[in-house]
Order: structure tokens, then C-alpha cells, then sequence
């Protein structure tokens, strides 16, 4: 019989996710689709629901002690989330409504005050919709121009164009650590002192990197860097924007209201100081609390056991999809993590997701909001298996089974 | 019960037999094989049904007060319902397809497992066929 990976004891792993043991259509649920969003254990359900049950009550707004209360913690895990990334300080730490909210709070800044007419941003062809889209969306307010680097057929950035695209002098760089389709990992220490060497700023989307490997901002030398809490089992509706000091402190608020504000009159109001400048109204509260609990969840299990696991992981659904003769794999990137996506061949992918859903595997079919992405490779849609350390062989060895079970489905109707 | 209505009874036990939703798939599949082909010069933009998730597309005639269709989609499981379409349609008078109330999706289990963005897809297919049909109907309902 064949060894589990076992860099730590899964079973009482998976017993901290009871959502791994339901059934879907009647049959035992695999679930690989984690790059869309992972599972919360037990211990982020319950902080979440004691933060409604015992504390509640609204941030920095009252002196009273359950707001006392509900600010600390907020502020705790503002503390914990810096020390995880290796932030200099809380302050640096900005709480968003996820990846997307993050990386559009810095794009909506970014036209605000720092972009000008001509000026010119680079953002590459693997990104996620949510790491280009914004970045359209402030050029054209601000008169900048978007550049693009582009991608090898391996499935890699190419860094020669990237080189050149930096000769203009842009104003930012904004990147994807992994893309989410490929699971491509862009070698950012090589790329982010290319970029500084050219004056140039690096906004990272950390969104599929966080179960990756050590997120450590100083040693990656980034100016920003974004993740969401429900890709590292936290809930979701909670994120992070992550901004070197420097530039959080330059950048003006991208949304006003109550908390932002440090005096406020009738024809002209100041700003606080960061981060809180840039939360504007309630935060969520119960979501950054899930949020901290989940990094701690991590932390406890081990993060390094963790990036092992996912990596052996996606090792063999690699090799189980390389061995088969009927499916494509999308690109070959030196390195990947987190994400493999391919497309059974005479099949669409929604049809090839759809027969694996009412087999119990959870995968995700579709463009992956990256339609530029998978354009490149000529296609409109790709089948993508993303693992998480709780998941297991047999899991996977149950997509492939699935596989088989369509590869005759497409054998009999031939 | 009209002639539409008699065959969607056929088509609904012949679904139940199969079981669960997978054999259920898989016969939508077999039967997406069965569907006539569109050339695809015939695979005209402005033949593409709005508003679906998969692409579709659909070329209706009507002959002598009848209904008839062409019609291909890049989704498997979705030819496999527009093959069930036009068997049910094709060749029937105009008014009775415009007036027919197709429920073969919902007694099924193929309606539930689609999901609201193929459900509302496969609507629009419906929809257009039903307009096309009414619109060239003599017998106006």
C-alpha cells in the first residue's frame, strides 16, 4: 500500500475541518479546488463566533469596554499579521476586504496623486483579472499608460521584455508571486531588484503564494504586497494590504468616511495616520479576528510542514496528470506550486468539471478570471486542481479516477 | 396531451432509469454526439444565443407551418440538451412549439445540476426558439 505524504498527521489535520468528511451528490467529497478558496478549521469558526457572542461591539469608536475590547483584538491581529510577513511594523499593515480590495485601494491611490499623464505601469499576462483590471482602470483615469510583460510558451514571464519595459521609467510594477492558473512562482528575487535598480516600485498578489513558502516583505524587498484571509483558511471578506512605510505614508486615502479621518470640517477634513487612513467605516471586525485565528492556526501546524506538504502534493498530481495520454497540461514553469491546470482533450472544461463534481471532486472549470492568460495558450477555459495541505493522495487519486471514468465515457462515444 | 408533451413524458423516465447524475451526464454526452453537425462557417457570431455561459448557437427555419433548428455549443453536456431540444421541437408545428411548457430540465435531475448560470443559459435557448416559433406562427397564441 502506498504511504501517505506524512510530514505531519493528517487525520488530525483533516479532523480540525469537518467540512472534509461531507458527502456532496452522495459521494466522498475531494476537494482540490483551495485556490478559489480553502476550508476553515474548527479554531477560526469559533473565534469568529465568539467575537460576535462575547465582544462585538464596534473599533476605536468607544471608551466603553467591550469597544476597548474589540479594538485590542483587532489590533492584535494587526500585530500578528505583521510579524507573519515579517512587516517593520503593524503600521504597515492596511485590513481589506481581500486580494482584490487591496490591490484596487493602491490602484485607486496610485491615480490619485501619483500617476501622471504619460507616466507608465507595467503589470504582466499571467496576472489574475484583479491584478490587471485596476491597474486599466487607473491608467485611464490618470492619463497612464498600462505595459505588459509577457509570457514564454513555458508558461514563465519573460524577463528580457520586463528589462526593457523598465528602461521607461514606470511608476509601478505590479506582479503576481504565483499565478493562479500555471501555478508559475515568478522569481521575484531576481525580479524585484531589476525593478528597483530602475527606480521602479513592486506591488505584489501574494493571493496563491501565502501556503507557498515564507512571505517575508523585508527580505523581499516589495513595496506592497496583498493576500486574502480565505486562501489561508480564514474567512473570507477579510484581506491585507501590505505598504512599505514610506510609500503608505505618501499615498493619499483611496475611500473616506468615519476612522479615516483625523479632523474634520465643514469645507475640508484631515486624514489619521496610517494604516488607519485607509480603512474607512466598520471594518470587519469578526472577520479579522477569523483572520488572526487562522494565522495562528497555521503558525501551530507548522508552516514550513505545511509548504512541504503542498508542495509533495502538487508534485503528484503533476505526475498523475504528466502519465496520462488524454489531457493537456498548461505550461511547464521551472517552478510551480499551488496550482496545475489542464484540459481533457474532446472535452470542454465545465463539461470535464461538471461529470468530476457528480463524482465528489470539487475541481474548478473556467477562464480563472485570467482571460489574457489563458488566450496566450489559445484557449478560453482549463480545468485547475489546486491541493491544500489537508487533502490527501487518495483524493487525488480520486480526480483520476474520475479522469478514467471520462476517458471511457469519450472512448464509447467514439 | 400534444405531441411535445407525450415525448417529454418519454424523456423523463428515460432519465430516471439511468440513476445518479453522473450516468445522467454521461447520457447527455452520448447524446451530444447524436446532435447534427454545425458547419462552422454556420457558427456565426450572429447566430450566438445571448446571455449563455457556454457558447451557443442556433439557426431556426420554419417550413411549412413546422419548426426546425440547427444548433452546437462548445460544451458537451449542453449539446447533449440541445439535441434533447430539437428532438422535442423539430418538426412540430410552430404554435405548439411556441406554446409548449418544457419542464423535462426540472423533472430530471439535469436542471438542478447545471447551476443558476447554465439553467439561465439553457433559458435563453428556450426562449429563443419559442419566440422564433411564435413569431412565425400563423396561428398566433
Amino acid at each position: 500500500m502506498r504511504k501517505d505524504l506524512s510530514v505531519f498527521d493528517i487525520e488530525t489535520v483533516r479532523r480540525d475541518f469537518p467540512i472534509l468528511s461531507r458527502s456532496v451528490h452522495g459521494r466522498k467529497l475531494a476537494y482540490l479546488d483551495n485556490g478559489a478558496t480553502t476550508f476553515v478549521p474548527e479554531r477560526v469558526l469559533a473565534a469568529v463566533e465568539e467575537q460576535y457572542r462575547s465582544f462585538q461591539a464596534n473599533v476605536h469608536r468607544g471608551v466603553h469596554y467591550l469597544s476597548e475590547q474589540s479594538t485590542e483584538r483587532v489590533e492584535r491581529v494587526r500585530f500578528e499579521t505583521a510579524g507573519f510577513i515579517n512587516a517593520n511594523s503593524p503600521e504597515e499593515i492596511v485590513f481589506t476586504s481581500g486580494t482584490t480590495g487591496s490591490i484596487n485601494l493602491a490602484a485607486r491611490a496610485f491615480s490619485d496623486g501619483i500617476l501622471q499623464q504619460g507616466d507608465r505601469v507595467i503589470t504582466t499576462q499571467m496576472e489574475h483579472h484583479s491584478n490587471l483590471v485596476p491597474w486599466q482602470e487607473a491608467c485611464r483615469r490618470s492619463g497612464a499608460e498600462l505595459d505588459i510583460v509577457h509570457m514564454t510558451d513555458e508558461g514563465e514571464l519573460d524577463l528580457n521584455e520586463l528589462s526593457r519595459l523598465l528602461e521607461k521609467r514606470p511608476k509601478l510594477f505590479a506582479v503576481a508571486w504565483v499565478s493562479n492558473v500555471l501555478g508559475t512562482v515568478n522569481p521575484l528575487e531576481r525580479i524585484i531588484p531589476i525593478a528597483h535598480a530602475a527606480g521602479c516600485p513592486v506591488l505584489v498578489d501574494a493571493a496563491q503564494a501565502m501556503r507557498h513558502g515564507c512571505v517575508d516583505v523585508q527580505a523581499l524587498d516589495c513595496d506592497f504586497l496583498c493576500f486574502s484571509g480565505h486562501k489561508i483558511m480564514g474567512p473570507t471578506g477579510v484581506g491585507v494590504l501590505y505598504g512599505r512605510r514610506e510609500w503608505l505614508e505618501r499615498l493619499t486615502p483611496a475611500s473616506f468616511g468615519g476612522g479615516m479621518i483625523d479632523e474634520v470640517d465643514t469645507k475640508k477634513s484631515t486624514f489619521a495616520e496610517i494604516p488607519f487612513k485607509f480603512e474607512a467605516g466598520t471594518p470587519n471586525i469578526a472577520g479579522i479576528i477569523g483572520l488572526g485565528a487562522a494565522l495562528r492556526y497555521l503558525k501551530d501546524l507548522g508552516l514550513p510542514e505545511i509548504y512541504a506538504r503542498e508542495a509533495e502534493l502538487l508534485t503528484y498530481v503533476g505526475r498523475m496528470l504528466g502519465e496520462r495520454g488524454d489531457l493537456d497540461v498548461l505550461g511547464s514553469p521551472a517552478e510551480r506550486a499551488g496550482a496545475i491546470s489542464f484540459n481533457v482533450r474532446g472535452l470542454s472544461c465545465y463539461d470535464a468539471a461538471k461529470l468530476l463534481d457528480q463524482l465528489g471532486v470539487a475541481v474548478r472549470s473556467g477562464h480563472h478570471c485570467a482571460q489574457p492568460l489563458l488566450k496566450r495558450f489559445s484557449l478560453t477555459g482549463a480545468v485547475r486542481v489546486t491541493p491544500a495541505f489537508y487533502n490527501t493522495r487518495e483524493e487525488i487519486d480520486a480526480l483520476c479516477s474520475g479522469l478514467d471514468r471520462i476517458a471511457a465515457l469519450l472512448d464509447n462515444k467514439r | 396531451m400534444s405531441g411535445i408533451d407525450a415525448a417529454q413524458e418519454a424523456l423523463i423516465d428515460e432519465f430516471q432509469e439511468l440513476g445518479d447524475g453522473f450516468e445522467q451526464y454521461a447520457y447527455l454526452i452520448e447524446l451530444a454526439a447524436m446532435l447534427p453537425i454545425m458547419a462552422p462557417e454556420e457558427k456565426t457570431d450572429g447566430r450566438l444565443v445571448r446571455g449563455c455561459h457556454s457558447r451557443v448557437w442556433l439557426d431556426m427555419r420554419a417550413q411549412d407551418g413546422r419548426f426546425y433548428a440547427m444548433a452546437d455549443s462548445d460544451t458537451l453536456i449542453i449539446k447533449g440538451v440541445l439535441y434533447l431540444l430539437k428532438k422535442l421541437f423539430d418538426g412540430r408545428p410552430l404554435a405548439e412549439v411556441a406554446a409548449a411548457e418544457v419542464r423535462f430540465l426540472e423533472k430530471t435531475e439535469i436542471s438542478a445540476t447545471f447551476g443558476p448560470d447554465r439553467q439561465k443559459g439553457i433559458g435563453y435557448v428556450i426562449r429563443a426558439m419559442q419566440s422564433f416559433a411564435a413569431e412565425n406562427s400563423v396561428e398566433k397564441p
